[in-house]
């Protein structure tokens, strides 16, 4: 009971997640031109290249976001171990290096630690998501495996 | 082929049908037709004990080791 409660909980997050990051991921340039102005300057002096990388990573973001509420749809149905996790779980680790990469990008052009710590967290969420996908498909094995042990 | 089930055989000689097969050895009928179209990857002691119960027989009746055509 407190599982189902727990990961209805999570969707709920993951959804408000999701649809406020399109309205975030809808305005990047205007919030990007006031963060140039009441931030750092040197936004405004890279200000297409800063575009690029934000609108890029907000869109690989959400699909990444996207990912987990179909994956929690199959946990709230108690059916989670299906190969569609396992393709969920390998588009969210490419989605993820490419997060990594346009921030490495960012990192040329402006250098701060806090830029550092997202390209390495996203890195390590790629491998993890990696790893998983792989833990998943052997689980799928064991499951068809008991299912039809009759 | 490795293991064939020839469950089938076994119920045409006992004339019994899936529905009764399954009520008297407690499996579903969907179960049961897996076993029957050699669709499972493993049978329970349990359930083997239980079908040869039923159609009065020894499990080397039911279960066949046909080999590979590699293995010929």
């Amino acid at each position: 009971m407190e599982y189902e409660k727990i990961t209805k909980f999570t969707k709920l997050i993951l959804d408000f997640m999701f649809f406020s990051g399109i309205v975030v991921f809808a305005t990047v340039p205007i919030w990007l031109k006031f963060a140039g102005i009441y931030y750092s300057q040197k936004i405004s002096e890279h200000y297409w290249l800063m575009l690029i990388v934000f609108a890029a990573s907000g869109l690989f973001g959400l699909l990444i976001v996207n990912e987990l509420r179909k994956m929690m749809r199959t946990v709230i149905c108690q059916n989670c171990f299906v190969t569609e996790n396992v393709c969920s779980l390998k588009r969210m680790a490419k989605y993820s290096i490419c997060i990594s990469v346009f921030f490495a990008v960012k990192v040329l052009f402006f250098p701060t630690p806090a830029t550092l710590i997202i390209v390495l967290v996203f890195f390590v969420a790629a491998l993890f998501s990696t790893v998983l996908s792989c833990v998943f498909r052997e689980a799928i094995d064991y499951k068809n495996e008991n299912d039809l042990t009759i | 082929m490795g293991i064939v089930i020839n469950l089938d055989v076994m119920m045409a000689k006992r004339k019994i049908g899936l529905t009764e097969l399954s009520k008297e050895v407690d499996i579903t009928m969907a179960n049961l037709s897996i076993l029957k179209n050699n669709k499972a990857k493993a049978i329970r002691f349990t359930t083997l004990e239980s079908i040869c119960k039923a159609l009065d027989c020894q499990p080397g009746d039911i279960l066949e080791y046909v080999p590979d055509e590699g293995d010929k």
